[in-house]
């Protein structure tokens, strides 16, 4: 500039003095412009941002403002290159930002940006956030020379917020937690779900609760949760649970407090333990986290902890609570059921109790069978709606007043109508579905009557199955004076019945007519044995067990002579009948004719009255009568536990003269333990109808 | 409910007619005694017992029928029974020798007849049971 301003002077006199007149404003300019510069250069120093400026390809600290050098504690460091003064501040993303404007000439700002620094000047890294503004410098052509950078330091607000966000997400998981925990019902899981939670809340490598044990010999239940999961707490963690529990105060050990009680390589690093207390402030166990993962734990940690004992306490006793009410329903309901099907002559009677999961109340289903007097049954399938003890109780009482009024002698509609108003009465408001059938084996006919219970299955000898015709009816304690009404119909020797409760066929997001479809289908490939089908049915039905507590019951007419038949009866005079009535329908069945069938059965009948009136005191006894049939010879035995007497008195004779004529042979056995009369007899042999079903 | 036997009374007060259907045995044979026995005025001739309809008697019935029998000899009375040759229990019955102290008749109107003296028969000569 200036050899042209001395060409110029030479050149053109008259343009010199308005060029010395330039060149004066130009050094007034300049003078004017280092005025400025120091204006703001004090600015910039007075300035409460860190402000800096790198300048040239090596990145010389060319100024920094004294907030800068309060930050870092150095001194010494303008003039020199930044990645000499801060080298660790390489590999964070600072020095590419820099390279990144001192190319494009783009400025960059960037909010609460972390940076890890030596703050104290000792060599200790801490992380500190920046809300940060690069801006490139540029020379008169334009090119980019250096930078201005422009740093607010907000660590405090970002940690605040930091802290406020942990809160929240504290409580979002306590309240997660809660939701959980209130929600399951047994313990262990309660257990799992809390330690989960807890390592989730504050950030532990391990977790344990324990539970200190109930009772006499319980064990102590114990719930795990690792950063490795084959972790199984030493006994040392083990200790310091019991201790948290028996202190029944949290308890915060740090690395000096650990260095102090524990050695060795098993010593926590770091321990908080923290109580579960009952309601009563008595302790039931201790949740304890070990070596929180980014140092030490907190008094806050604690506060959170304590929080989610409290709620994990809450859902111990009410789970323990809902557990006893559930296994009191259950030894209820299980006390209601029989115990076993009791045997019956010529039927094959099978039945399934399913309860529902472990976590689910007991419910109202039951099945019963329960033989007459006179040789016929009744079965009963029914569901009281409801679960939990009052169920189980009202289906009790309803299976008992069933029984009764069948033992009365009322017919199966009368039953469930008198039935129906007993449970108006007793439990207003209890509504119940069932099924009440008389079966008489020697006719196989079936009489039954429903009170809105789903349809009874009829498989035939086939094979082929279908929902056996019923009266359309309503459930019991529903209608005053309802009136339910009867069908009959006959079972053919092979055929199955089959009774169940709808949590067979409810099956989730299904109707109930697709359920009624689905067993008829299952049925269509039963095997053959009644207990075999009825596990196919549950198998098919239900493979990951029932939602709904199931109760199923099938029967089948079998052939009464295909297996030795044993009837055990009471020593009572009524019992002759039964007896007799059986050995005629079994003798008629296998195909005797009607003289054989009556002399067998006075010969059975005379011996289980001389039994019953000799063999027996006023004690009470039993009689059993086994019978079998080999080829065309019937052999019977009358078994009883006194000891047999010889016939006394005038006409007492008479028994033994009649068992000696019906009969081939006699034979009397008396041994210590009782007596045994052993009768035998060659039958006219008729085709059984049986039989030839069967063949 | 469970009645093993039924007995109905009919005819008249000279010669009451119990008609036995069903069964008996031990268990209801005291009962069926007592009701025969009520059944008889002393002013009657005698007693017809039905037993077409009876399906069974064991040894405790037929111990009825011997008491019966005896208890009605002592009072110059006469029990006669229908039982059609047809009938199961014919057999047990005259196997244990109760014909020889109730004769059997093969229908209603014949024992109605004996048991009014129209008929000229052998008089049991008393309740004595026969000897097994």
């Amino acid at each position: 500039m200036n050899s042209e301003l001395a060409r110029l002077r030479s050149e053109n006199a008259a343009l010199r003095q308005l060029l010395e007149v330039h060149e004066l404003t130009a050094l007034q300019q300049a003078s004017k412009a280092e005025h400025v510069r120091r204006r703001l250069l004090d600015f910039i120093d007075q300035a409460p941002a860190i402000i800096s400026i790198i300048t040239g390809p090596d990145w010389i600290l060319e100024y920094a403002n004294p907030p800068f050098f309060q930050l870092i504690s150095k001194k010494d460091i303008v003039g020199k290159p930044v990645r000499e003064v801060f080298p660790e501040i390489e590999g964070q993303g600072l020095f590419e930002v820099i390279e990144e404007v001192m190319t494009t000439g783009q400025p960059f700002t960037s909010d609460e940006t972390s940076v890890w620094f030596d703050r104290s000047g000792e060599g200790t890294m801490v992380e500190g956030f920046f809300n940060q503004t690069y801006q490139p410098l540029r020379d008169e052509n334009g090119d980019v020379y250096g930078i201005l950078s422009h740093s607010v330091e907000v660590t405090e607000q970002v940690l605040a917020r930091r802290r406020v966000e942990a809160m929240a997400a504290e409580l979002r998981g306590l309240s997660l937690a809660s939701l959980a925990l209130s929600v399951i019902r047994e313990p262990q899981a309660i257990l799992e779900v809390a330690a989960t939670q807890a390592r989730e809340l504050v950030l532990a490598r391990r977790c344990l609760i324990t539970l200190l044990p109930v009772g006499e010999e319980a064990p102590i239940q114990v719930a795990s949760t690792a950063a490795r999961s084959d972790w199984e707490p030493e006994q040392i963690a083990l200790d310091i649970a019991v201790e948290t529990a028996q202190r029944t105060m949290p308890l915060l050990l740090n690395a000096e407090d650990v260095a102090e009680r524990y050695h060795g390589e098993k010593a926590p690093r770091s321990v908080l333990g923290v109580p579960l207390l009952n309601p009563n402030g008595e302790p039931m166990g201790a949740l304890v986290l070990f070596d929180r993962i980014d140092g030490q734990f907190s008094e806050s940690d604690e506060v959170v902890m304590q929080q989610l004992t409290f709620i994990t306490a809450a859902s111990l006793v009410s789970a323990r609570a809902y557990e006893q009410e559930h296994r009191i329903a259950e030894t209820l309901q299980r006390s209601l059921l029989p115990e076993r099907i009791p045997k019956i002559p010529g039927i094959n009677v099978d039945a399934r109790y399913l309860p529902a999961g472990a976590l689910s109340d007991v419910g109202g289903d039951w099945y019963d069978v329960l033989p007459l007097e006179d040789g016929r049954f009744v079965v009963t399938l029914g569901d009281v709606v409801g679960r939990g003890v009052r169920a189980a109780s009202v289906m009790g009482q309803l299976r008992m007043a069933i029984r009764s009024y069948a033992m009365d002698g009322h017919g199966p509609a009368a039953v469930l109508d008198r039935a129906d108003r007993l449970l108006q009465v007793t439990d207003p408001g209890q509504m119940a579905t069932a099924i009440h059938a008389v079966f008489d084996p020697m006719k196989r006919t079936l009489r039954i009557a429903s009170a809105g219970h789903p349809p009874p299955v009829l498989l035939s000898a086939q094979g082929e199955p279908s929902f056996a015709p019923s009266q359309p009816s309503v459930p019991m304690g529903v209608v005053a004076h309802a009136r339910h009404s009867e069908s009959e119909l006959t079972l053919e020797p092979g055929s199955t019945f089959l009774l169940y409760t709808d949590g067979l066929i409810e099956a989730r997001g299904e109707g109930i007519e697709e359920g009624m479809e689905r067993l008829l289908s299952v049925l269509r490939s039963a095997p053959q044995g009644l207990a075999e089908l009825l596990d196919h049915v549950v198998g098919q039905l239900l493979p990951n067990g029932p939602v709904d507590d199931v109760a199923m019951l099938g029967m089948r007419p079998i052939s009464l002579l295909s297996e030795p038949l044993r009837l055990k009866v009471p020593a009572e005079p009524r019992s002759v009948a039964l007896v007799r009535h059986t050995i005629n329908w079994c003798l008629q069945e296998a195909g005797a004719t009607e003289e054989d069938v009556f002399n067998v059965t006075l010969a059975v009948s005379e011996a289980c009255a001389n039994a019953i009136e000799h063999a027996y005191g006023p004690a009470d006894g039993s009689v059993v009568v086994d019978v079998m049939v080999e080829e065309d010879t019937v052999t019977v035995v009358v078994h009883d536990k006194g000891q047999w007497r010889p016939p006394r008195g005038a006409g007492r004779g008479r028994g033994l003269q009649l068992i000696e004529m019906a009969m081939d042979d006699v034979q009397i056995d008396r041994t210590e333990g009782g007596t045994d009369v052993t009768m035998r007899k060659r039958l006219t042999m008729e085709p059984s109808p049986i039989d030839r079903v069967e063949s | 409910m469970n009645e093993l036997a039924t007995l109905t009374l009919s005819g008249d007060e000279s010669v009451p007619v119990a008609t036995l259907a069903g069964e008996v045995d031990m268990s209801n044979a005291d009962e069926i005694a007592r009701r025969l026995a009520d059944a008889v005025p002393n002013n009657a001739a005698g007693l017809v017992i039905d037993l077409s309809a009876a399906t069974y008697l064991d040894s405790a019935a037929i111990r009825v029928l011997f008491d019966l029998a005896r208890r009605l000899g002592n009072r110059q009375q006469r029990v006669h029974a229908v039982v059609p040759m047809k009938s199961m229990i014919r057999r047990v019955l005259q196997l244990t020798q109760v014909d020889a102290v109730i004769p059997f008749e093969e229908d209603l109107a014949a024992a109605v007849a004996s048991a009014s003296g129209q008929r000229v028969e052998n008089s049991p000569s008393g309740g004595a049971s026969p000897t097994t």
